[in-house]
């Protein structure tokens, strides 16, 4: 069976070098965003991908809205390539932006905002549109009242509510969720969360939610991906992860989270910034900031792990665990 | 696509914010009036000294003085002079044509600098929203470098300086006659009024072409870089519609700079009248100052007052229909 969209073996890589150097041939140093991303997301699944920022969550989930393409490898939606689909098949992948204030033109008032993909959809009476408006705003949660107003009139909560009206009226069935929730406040990002979850199970509408907000995730998503440095490190269904970190990354992430109490032991905490995706360590891309490494011995920053399971639905990336091979990319 | 209610709305807050802008310069206008009105008594001399010449006697001027009405108390002068203005008469020339209207004397210079202006201000903008855009559309690339380094160099170079090498190259090295007429005069000879508009034209738009570009280049980056712009995009709007949206967005500090823009234009033909001797007002005050010509001086000062504050207001107004935040 094939997934609603699927990511395999996804690479992106931007190059710096300016056009004087690529005219000198001096090419500049390579940023590795994405670096062989394998992933499947079903139909109607929530799917929570986390890390820390600059680790290339946003853009895997760029390139699987299709607004970046892939260096390497390819991102499929109902087995065809998002590069070369049809119009009518492009727009049911959509995506729904971080900032909601940049996200709404600012020239426009919420009307004239929603009826722009309306009209896409083909609905051209004036009748027609105005229904559906009113619609749209009802299914996020807004009154008709709200459709003469400007975004500059509008809170935060309520700029992200029409952002997601905007985005179903294209009726998609795969949303990319770019940390939706990161510029609002806690009770507002609580009702934004539980919008989207509510939509998408009555709709039917897979979501991939991108956030650093690891309680959001939780509270959403059905599987959840962590990701450092451009490669996925763990994946495993929400509760599990939670209960069962296995990768040092992710037990140090909600170690991070979880230690309310000072005088609790951290036994795996986080220390300095990640390194920069321009030089990457060799090896196992965490090992510099890992607590195992002397555990496991000289392999890690030798050879890099391979993203393989333990269970049948948890992926580890960590030689932590006998049963992760090397991975079999060269550029390791 | 809107509702004729939300329609009607907007442009019953649109006309009521013009006629705030409107009523809003009026009080400049009447500073203004005040200013032209007292040059009068700030410059030495006047037209009674120049009426009556070296040797005239006392009572000679004293004559003149009545004749003039510069007698009366300054108020009543004042109210006089406005009411004049206000219904189209500026006064009489005194010393350079005696008798002749200043509303009949001026028409023709006044429409060659309005004329030398627009041709200067459409040079500035479609050369500088053509190549700002351009290196908006590939920032860093090589035509991003070469724009950024001729904006620089065309922002940097005065506009007079820039008149006197084209006259020298077009004039003096090629010998064109039309490049060095000066003549605009439409009423006349349109073909040779635009041969003779070229070169001055050029002088004056291409010192403030730099400017507008570079604007436009920083603020279409910007804006093509926003979320709702790349919505637009993944949703398949048709290419016009978003490149409607990102100027509609990017336009606002466009149109500050232009507004400021055809103001320095209008204030560079002044000096570039004098070096391609175009009978513009430019020449105009320099001659009236020459000569004392109060009332025409007068004149001047208040039109040239007037038309900042007339791009002003436009500027004004253009904000109002593009930003709904003005509006409101």
């Amino acid at each position: 069976m094939t997934a609603l969209i699927e990511a395999e073996s996804v690479k992106r890589y931007y190059s710096n070098a300016s056009w004087l150097q690529r005219l000198l041939f001096l090419g500049g140093s390579e940023i590795q965003a994405v670096d062989g991303v394998t992933l499947r997301i079903e139909k109607g699944e929530i799917v929570g991908l986390v890390g820390e920022s600059g680790c290339g969550k946003t853009t895997l989930g760029w390139l699987l809205a299709g607004l970046e393409q892939p260096t390497e490898g390819a991102v499929r939606f109902k087995g065809r390539s998002l590069g070369n689909i049809d119009a009518e098949t492009r727009k049911k992948v959509q995506l729904l932006f971080q900032y909601p204030r940049e996200s709404l033109n600012p020239r426009h008032n919420v009307r004239t905002i929603l009826s722009y993909p309306i009209r896409k959809m083909g609905h051209t009476a004036t009748a027609d549109i105005t229904a559906r408006i009113h619609s749209l705003l009802e299914a996020v949660g807004l009154s008709a009242r709200y459709a003469d107003r400007y975004s500059f009139q509008l809170s935060g909560g309520e700029l992200q509510r029409v952002a997601l009206a905007r985005t179903l009226a294209l009726e998609p069935e795969f949303i990319v969720c770019d940390e939706p929730t990161s510029a609002v406040d806690m009770n507002v990002k609580v009702q934004i969360l539980k919008l989207l979850s509510d939509i998408s199970r009555e709709k039917g509408i897979s979501l991939l939610f991108i956030s650093h907000d690891l309680s959001a995730v939780r509270f959403i998503a059905d599987r959840i991906c962590v990701m450092y440095l451009g490669k996925i490190v763990e994946q495993a269904p929400a509760q599990q992860l939670f209960d069962h970190p296995c990768h040092p990354y992710t037990m140090a992430l909600l170690d991070a989270i979880a230690d309310i109490d000072p005088n609790a032991i951290r036994k795996a905490s986080l220390h300095g910034q990640p390194p920069s995706p321009m030089a990457p360590p060799a090896g196992c891309r965490f090992h510099p900031r890992c607590a195992y490494t002397e555990q496991v011995g000289t392999i890690c920053w030798e050879r890099g792990p391979a993203l393989q399971p333990l269970s049948t639905d948890h992926l580890v990336r960590c030689f932590l665990y006998p049963e992760v091979s090397q991975d079999p990319d060269r550029k390791q | 696509m809107v509702d004729r209610t939300s329609a009607l709305n907007k442009i019953m807050s649109l006309l009521k914010y013009i006629g705030r802008r409107i009523v809003s310069a009026i009080p400049t206008l009447i500073l203004i009036t005040f200013l032209s009105f007292g040059l009068l008594y700030i410059t030495p001399g006047g037209p009674v000294e120049a009426l009556a010449g070296i040797f005239g006697t006392q009572e000679q001027k004293e004559r003149i003085r009545q004749e003039l009405g510069l007698n009366d108390p300054l108020h009543v002068q004042y109210l006089r002079w406005v009411g004049g203005v206000l219904s189209g008469d500026f006064g009489e020339m005194i010393v350079m044509a005696p008798g002749t209207p200043i509303a009949e004397m001026l028409r023709k210079p006044l429409l060659a600098t309005f004329w030398l202006t627009i041709a200067g201000a459409l040079i500035a903008l479609t050369l500088g929203l053509a190549i700002g855009a351009l290196s908006a559309i590939k920032p860093n690339s090589w035509l991003d470098s070469l724009s950024r380094v001729i904006s620089i160099a065309t922002y940097s170079v005065p506009d007079f300086w820039l008149a006197i090498i084209l006259l020298f190259v077009f004039g003096v090295i090629f010998r064109y006659r039309w490049a060095i007429s000066g003549q605009i005069d439409f009423s006349r000879n349109i073909v040779f009024s635009l041969q003779s508009l070229i070169l001055p034209a050029i002088a004056l738009g291409l010192a403030k072409a730099g400017i507008v570009a570079r604007i436009t280049r920083g603020e279409l980056f910007d804006v093509q870089n926003k979320s709702f712009i790349q919505f637009e995009r993944i949703m398949g709007l048709p290419r016009w519609v978003v490149i409607k949206d990102m100027l509609h967005n990017g336009i606002l500090p466009i149109v500050t700079v232009l507004g400021y823009t055809i103001g320095l234009i209008f204030r560079g033909t002044f000096l570039v009248e004098v070096v391609f001797g175009v009978p513009g007002i430019g020449l105009f005050l320099v001659r009236a100052a020459k000569t004392q010509e109060y009332a025409l001086l007068q004149t001047l000062v208040l039109c040239i007052g007037s038309v900042f504050i007339l791009i002003n207001l436009l500027t004004d107004i253009l904000y109002g229909v593009l930003d709904p935040r003005v509006r409101s």
